[in-house]
């Protein structure tokens, strides 16, 4: 992927850390959901709309109520390994 | 001009420790233990936000949210009540652009120009000195401050008046969160259809390449 289209800072930076099973807090998930929060109440100020952004902060208040506010980001794959029933990262 | 640097968490400590290697530099941060190893390493120590407002020219604040901004100004910091006319007040923190320019127009009736710098590359990035600074502020108060933001690394942008430097943060941070979230739900579907999650990503670094490679540099196809 990383030299492919699909190439971004989570194939670059986030994935060699998480296939490691690396979940060290770098940034928490408690701050990625207030700047999409903020985001998305600035769209609805603006008349806006943000489809994506509004789904993508419930995808990180759900991780929160399951996994809490001060896990990081990478935490936010083990919602979609439970959706999928697989693992990408290693369990440890 | 004297800097004077309030909260020194992850992000804050990271900033405060690249301008101190060139500016002489005032701290102040509510755990006083901090306050004491930045005080080791060169940096005047102060017992208050609102005595280090009173010595600095430019006072930087890098806190959690806008919230704890705005308490450092108006509520318990109370240090808007010792600002005076030309000082400059730079919030490097992740903010409200919606309660950073109500705080800007309220700092503006005491002469004090309020700018929003927030950044983008992680601690690492600061300890790096490559870390991305969206200014928000006029243009020629932008000049006056891009040589101080400089010292902390050289990716400085301008993104226009106060408050779109924090829009500028959060059109980035939405964007990180929905590519993270894309990429985990797009993993999960490959790894359920026969992908195995390590060699994955590897393999797929060969999927588009720029031009075709020898098969005895494609070890992982």
């Amino acid at each position: 992927m990383q030299k492919g289209s699909a190439r971004s800072a989570t194939t670059e930076l986030a994935l060699p850390k998480l296939l490691k099973g690396d979940f060290t807090v770098r940034f928490t998930l408690a701050l990625m959901h207030k700047d999409v929060r903020l985001a998305t109440k600035l769209g609805n100020d603006s008349a806006t709309p943000m489809v994506l952004a509004n789904l993508v902060r419930e995808l990180f208040q759900t991780v929160i109520n399951e996994h809490g506010a001060d896990k990081d980001t990478q935490t936010l794959v083990k919602l979609f390994e439970r959706n999928a029933g697989v693992a990408i990262a290693p369990r440890g | 001009m004297e800097l004077g640097y309030i909260g020194l968490g992850n992000m804050g400590g990271a900033l405060a420790r690249r301008l101190l290697r060139e500016h002489k530099m005032r701290v102040f941060d509510l755990r006083p233990e901090v306050v004491a190893r930045f005080a080791d390493a060169g940096a005047v120590p102060t017992q208050s936000a609102q005595a280090l407002a009173r010595e600095s020219d430019m006072v930087m604040t890098c806190l959690p949210t806008s919230a704890e901004v705005r308490d450092v100004l108006f509520g318990d910091g109370q240090v808007a009540e010792v600002l005076r006319p030309g000082q400059i007040f730079a919030d490097m923190t992740t903010g409200d652009p919606g309660e950073t320019r109500e705080m800007a127009a309220r700092l503006a009736e005491k002469g004090v120009q309020m700018i929003d710098a927030p950044v983008s590359g992680g601690p690492h990035g600061a300890n790096a000195g490559t870390i991305a600074i969206m200014v928000g502020a006029p243009t020629e108060l932008f000049a006056r401050v891009k040589p101080i933001f400089e010292t902390i690394s050289p990716n400085i942008f301008h993104t226009g008046d106060v408050g779109t430097g924090h829009v500028m943060k959060l059109v980035n941070n939405v964007i990180s969160a929905g590519e993270r979230a894309v990429t985990f739900e797009a993993l999960a579907m490959g790894i359920k259809n026969g992908l195995s999650p390590r060699p994955a990503p590897r393999s797929c670094r060969r999927a588009a390449p720029a031009a075709p490679r020898p098969s005895s540099h494609c070890r992982n196809c």
